[in-house]
């Protein structure tokens, strides 16, 4: 039965300001990830510190060469020690988990990205465009620093925003939605989810956001990263990693 | 190389081997059918449950503290009905030993719960989780009270069958006293230990790093407290002792045997990794062949002191 997987780091790269990003070579997991996925990555190693598995989105994935990239921001002791490995360095992951981002709706997609909230869009851009579906993405950041994979990303379906106008628009991503029927997707903090989920809450718009919840274990058996959604039965704690971490923006009991 | 017994008995209860999935790191089995076979575990004891299904507490809920964690879940739970109808039909396709964790916010709940699922017969014994905060009791749980935790096993194994393993707390000042207390009530087996009340604070925000303020410390930083307590226990009661605290290895396993725990569970490192306890199986006889030792049975509370 599946488990944890040994993977060798094949290549690092250092953005900058905090930001960083593993690449790992595996086909069965990047011919069977999607956008919104997540991995659970551990160190088991004895240079870490760190006991927990922490969890990842997919970030890039370049299916011809197998190769699957996990971009992520120093935030903690987890990160800050896998921002420490090296190329060669092992480290164990489980996945992909979890469920994915929808995309056939038969509507323009939005895609909103606050920060390291990018990452599931960095690959969903590429597969919408490949099967030809219109699409934007808004991806804003505090400051130039915050906006990464510019190059990359397809300059003309991309509107870059920035709060102190330091790179692309000056601004927040909210102020950049269309009112309209569009089918909205949305990664990155809270606040800024939430705020996307009030502009649409009383038109055509279907918005879903990816959670960021604290987790433990990954594969449901703590309830650690429960969070607080409508259901048929009525309001309950709900596994990120078990029914998400994708929500229609709606089921969401979001805080006050 | 011959081929060391892994097997054990707690009491009546005969373990294939003596790894036991503890309650609350394992949530109800099905979550970890794709990853390990369920038969090839000594035992199985599913989350803590309550009469009723249970909300549990506000996120966050976890923290990862130095070697280990801390906790405030809050015993969410799906109740005694949704159990019997869901849970229990998932175990009927496997013969490992099942436990159900017994929960309750006063002694008359403990009954309840015990009372609704004592005719099923797939369910091996009860685990009664001593640690719940009793709400009539202003949130002192019956862990701390050697007269609580008595009444409570005594009711239960008035209107029981089956095996009662009485979970106990470390979080009192003289815990032999409370395992005598089990004993007397008539508790089969004692097992322990629960988590440590601990905090963690950001000292950015100065907000606690888990919502409910408080939290249960687990992991490998709680195992040598687990030993010494597991080893005090042993001495003081004449039941078999089940030992949990921190358990992340074939040697930490056996390490607890010799201290006195006839078999062990194993909590937060199933939440590390949900094949950790299949690993810490299959290296338990290569460990115990490379020591020299044919059997668990033999090794239970072998501890050698003074000399």
């Amino acid at each position: 039965m599946k488990g944890y997987k040994k993977l060798r780091i094949i290549d690092k790269k250092e953005w900058g300001s905090g930001y960083f990003s593993l690449f790992f070579k595996d086909s069965e997991i990047s011919d069977s990830v999607f956008p919104g996925n997540f991995f659970m990555i551990k160190d088991s190693s004895l240079r870490s510190p760190v006991i927990l598995p922490r969890p990842f989105s997919i970030a890039r994935v370049f299916k011809d060469k197998g190769v699957f990239e996990i971009f992520f921001q120093v935030v903690g002791k987890g990160t800050e020690n896998f921002s420490k490995l090296k190329e060669g360095d092992i480290l164990e992951i489980l996945g992909p988990l979890g469920n994915n981002f929808p995309t056939e709706k038969n509507k323009k997609i939005i895609m909103v990205a606050g920060g390291r909230g990018i990452s599931p869009f960095l690959y969903l851009s590429k597969i919408v465009e490949e099967r030809g579906m219109d699409y934007i993405l808004i991806y804003g950041g505090k400051s130039k620093d915050d906006i990464r994979f510019v190059s990359y990303l397809n300059s003309e379906k991309t509107i870059f925003v920035t709060e102190d106008g330091s790179f692309g628009e000056k601004g927040l991503v909210t102020e950049f939605l269309q009112k309209g029927n569009f089918l909205v997707l949305t990664c990155g903090p809270e606040i800024m989810m939430k705020k996307i989920y009030e502009f649409y809450k009383n038109t055509e718009s279907e918005v879903f956001v990816s959670l960021e919840e604290r987790m433990a274990c990954g594969t449901g058996v703590c309830y650690g990263c429960a969070k607080k959604i409508r259901t048929e039965d009525g309001i309950k704690m709900v596994r990120v990693c078990q029914k998400g971490p994708v929500f229609n923006a709606k089921e969401i009991v979001w805080d006050e | 190389m011959s081929n060391p017994n892994i097997k054990t008995k707690v009491a009546n209860l005969e373990f294939k081997n003596p790894v036991i999935f503890a309650s609350g790191t394992s949530g109800y089995g099905y979550e970890l059918e794709k990853y390990i076979d369920l038969n090839q575990i000594g035992g199985f004891i599913s989350k803590g449950i309550y009469y009723n299904p249970r909300m549990g507490n506000e996120s966050p809920r976890i923290y990862e503290t130095p070697c280990g964690m801390l906790n405030a879940i809050g015993l969410q739970g799906i109740g005694v009905k949704r159990f019997k109808e869901e849970i229990i039909p998932f175990w009927e396709k496997y013969d490992t030993l099942l436990g159900v964790n017994v929960a309750g916010e006063s002694e008359e709940e403990y009954l309840k719960v015990v009372e609704y699922l004592e005719s099923e017969n797939r369910i091996d014994f009860f685990e009664i989780n001593l640690s719940c905060p009793n709400v009539q009791a202003g949130g002192k749980s019956p862990s701390w009270d050697p007269e609580k935790t008595n009444s409570i096993i005594r009711g239960i194994k008035d209107i029981s069958k089956k095996h009662i393993m009485a979970k106990l707390s470390p979080n009192v000042t003289y815990i032999e006293e409370i395992a005598k207390a089990a004993e007397e009530g008539g508790a089969d087996s004692i097992s322990l230990v629960n988590t440590f009340v601990g905090m963690s604070v950001d000292i950015k925000t100065r907000k606690p790093h888990i919502k409910n303020v408080f939290g249960g410390v687990s992991g490998p930083a709680i195992k040598p407290m687990a030993v010494a307590l597991v080893h005090k226990v042993f001495k003081a009661v004449s039941i078999p002792v089940v030992g949990i605290g921190g358990i992340v290895s074939a040697e930490d396993v056996l390490e607890f045997i010799i201290a006195g725990a006839s078999a062990v569970q194993i909590g937060t490192a199933t939440i590390i990794d949900p094949q950790s306890a299949i690993k810490i199986i299959d290296k338990l006889p290569s460990l115990m062949n490379k020591l020299s030792y044919d059997k668990i049975e033999d090794l239970i509370g072998s501890l050698k002191t003074g000399g």
